[in-house]
């Protein structure tokens, strides 16, 4: 009953907030525009419509992404970056920005690349690891490489525009992302939902340790699997077409797991409804800044997320997180 | 039939932790796994769940090696309770013990009554993981293993974090479901209690099975010093052995 309480209540957050975003910008759009000739109904359906449903799937996969990597490292402080994947993403991006023609579909391109590539390289590393310790470390080398490609590509940027709008877009921002963004990464974003929706009953039974989920008849080669590749499609697509979004993965499921329970598998839904709703809000008060332009978003979760961790932080000294 | 251990050897890096045992284990009995720290005892019920795999030799459940069932078929007949089970998150009691019916895959809300009230845990079924006693959580771990209603049970230790109470109350319920037929393998520090509670002990040394039978026949006080290198006193009493170390052999 609580756990139904709790999804229509996220259903209802997020319908609203979906709304919301298609109503508030820097014009305000009514609603009885949207049932009329008013011009400013092209603002909504070519604009802010697929930026909302953009929010939605970025907000959904990140969060759901967050809970997964956090019930099968068993540990609350983990978010999809720690598998190196968003950093990799970011520097296929960045390469494409720096060395190529910066277009929409190049950016994406070479994220997706580069986010697969650091998959692969993920996988070889750790492929006979038996501990998620593996994965963590070697997310961190991979995210460290990343990083430093990132910095040294930057560098050697021919001109200071060509630095300005890769730094910009590092930033992470759901800023004039229209259909085709949409269309390139939603595929790839609800690919790695459904599989990362496929793990609950796995990640309940990780709560035991591995030897007892797997005496229960849980194949861990199998949710390893189905862990890196749902999470690396997600946070590659978000990433491919938002840049870096941090944050969302880590405090959607904190938030959610006084209410939804801890057991693993029951936070799954809720995250990608509760990650959902927090960037359509961060996204919404991102457009509603003062002057001509946006705040990021990507600064707009750090600016959120850091000071929810450090309340957390000071309220939860001396108890357990988990 | 039954679960037959033949020839089982295995390796833990290139240390041969099990070098040859072979046992017979009957269903409807309780058999103790004793022997000192590093005897093989944790790893002999992990292989016989699967959960290591033999150099050599194998484990077969009525006539089959485990190592080739069907994970969920081995989840459904082979209950595990490893030794200082760790719980990750702070779920409810009866979310924890829900789990034991993953492999069934249904509600099984008749199993999961009857697994709470036989480790006389009902009363928690709504409280936290990490608001129980130790002992408390030692019974709903217990709990999540017969929620699955396997047909054999293999747990490590299972009285460690219990008080004498709910040890002697633990090993009443795991008699009664040897009783009831299932096949009760326990791993046991306590030689008094495995005396009291076994049909049959298994006894190992440095990764050999020294003897193996029933309690009368293995646990004699030579068998006792070769095993654990200690002297000990075996009094009679009407509840059954005593068994007090006394010294180093």
């Amino acid at each position: 009953m609580r756990r139904t309480l709790l999804l229509v209540g996220l259903s209802v957050l997020v319908t609203g907030l979906f709304v919301a975003s298609l109503m508030v910008g820097k014009a305000v759009v009514p609603l009885s525009a949207w049932w009329s000739d008013d011009p400013r109904w092209a603002i909504i359906a070519e604009l802010r419509l697929p930026r909302a449903v953009l929010a939605v799937l970025l907000g959904g996969s990140l969060g759901l992404s967050g809970a997964v990597m956090q019930g099968w490292l068993r540990n609350p402080l983990a978010d999809p970056g720690v598998l190196g994947t968003s950093g990799a993403a970011a520097l296929g991006a960045v390469a494409a920005i720096v060395l190529g023609g910066a277009t929409q579909w190049g950016i994406f391109a070479a994220a997706m690349a580069c986010a697969a590539g650091g998959l692969a390289l993920l996988a070889a590393l750790t492929w006979r690891a038996e501990t998620p310790a593996a994965f963590v470390l070697a997310g961190t080398v991979l995210a460290g490489l990343a990083a430093a490609l990132t910095a040294f590509l930057i560098s050697i940027a021919p001109d200071p525009y060509i630095v300005a709008a890769a730094i910009d877009w590092l930033m992470g921002a759901l800023t004039d992302r229209g259909v085709e963004d949409l269309t390139h990464a939603a595929p790839f974003m609800l690919a790695g939902c459904g599989v990362l929706l496929a793990t609950g009953r796995s990640l309940d039974a990780l709560t035991l340790g591995p030897d007892a989920a797997r005496s229960l008849g849980i194949g861990l080669p199998r949710l390893q699997a189905q862990v890196i590749a749902g999470a690396g499609l997600c946070v590659g697509a978000g990433v491919a077409v938002t840049g870096v979004v941090g944050f969302v993965g880590l405090v959607v499921p904190h938030m959610l797991r006084p209410v939804a329970g801890a057991r693993p598998g029951a936070l799954l839904v809720p995250s990608a409804l509760g990650g959902a709703a927090l960037v359509l809000a961060a996204d919404v008060v991102c457009r509603l800044a003062p002057g001509a332009g946006e705040v990021r978003l990507g600064v707009a979760m750090a600016l959120i997320g850091a000071p929810y961790f450090l309340v957390l932080l000071l309220g939860e000294r001396g108890r357990s997180w988990a | 039939m039954g679960l037959t251990i033949d020839n089982l050897h295995v390796e833990l890096g290139r240390r041969a932790v099990l070098r040859g045992i072979t046992a017979s284990l009957a269903p409807g009995r309780v058999t103790a796994v004793l022997g000192a720290n590093g005897a093989g005892k944790s790893t002999l019920l992990r292989a016989c769940v699967a959960l290591l795999l033999a150099s050599s030799g194998q484990v077969m459940l009525d006539g089959r090696d485990v190592a080739v069932l069907p994970p969920r078929e081995r989840a459904m007949a082979l209950g595990y309770l490893p030794q200082d089970a760790a719980v990750h998150w702070n779920m409810l009691v009866r979310d924890l013990v829900k789990l034991g019916r993953l492999p069934h895959g249904d509600a099984g809300t008749a199993a999961i009554a009857a697994a709470l009230s036989a480790t006389d845990t009902a009363a928690l079924a709504d409280r936290p993981v990490r608001a129980l006693s130790g002992g408390e959580r030692a019974r709903v771990l217990l709990a999540r293993v017969l929620a699955g209603e396997p047909r054999w049970l293999l747990a490590d230790e299972p009285l460690a974090s219990l008080d004498p109470l709910h040890q002697l109350e633990t090993l009443a319920l795991l008699r009664a479901a040897a009783g009831r037929g299932m096949g009760v393998v326990l791993v046991l520090h306590d030689l008094t209690l495995a005396a009291r509670v076994a049909d049959d002990v298994l006894l190992l040394k440095d990764g050999m099975a020294l003897a193996a039978g029933p309690v009368a026949e293995v646990l004699t006080e030579a068998n006792l010093a070769a095993a654990y290198g200690v002297r000990v006193a075996i009094l009679a009493q009407p509840e059954g052995p005593v068994i007090v170390p006394q010294a180093a052999a």
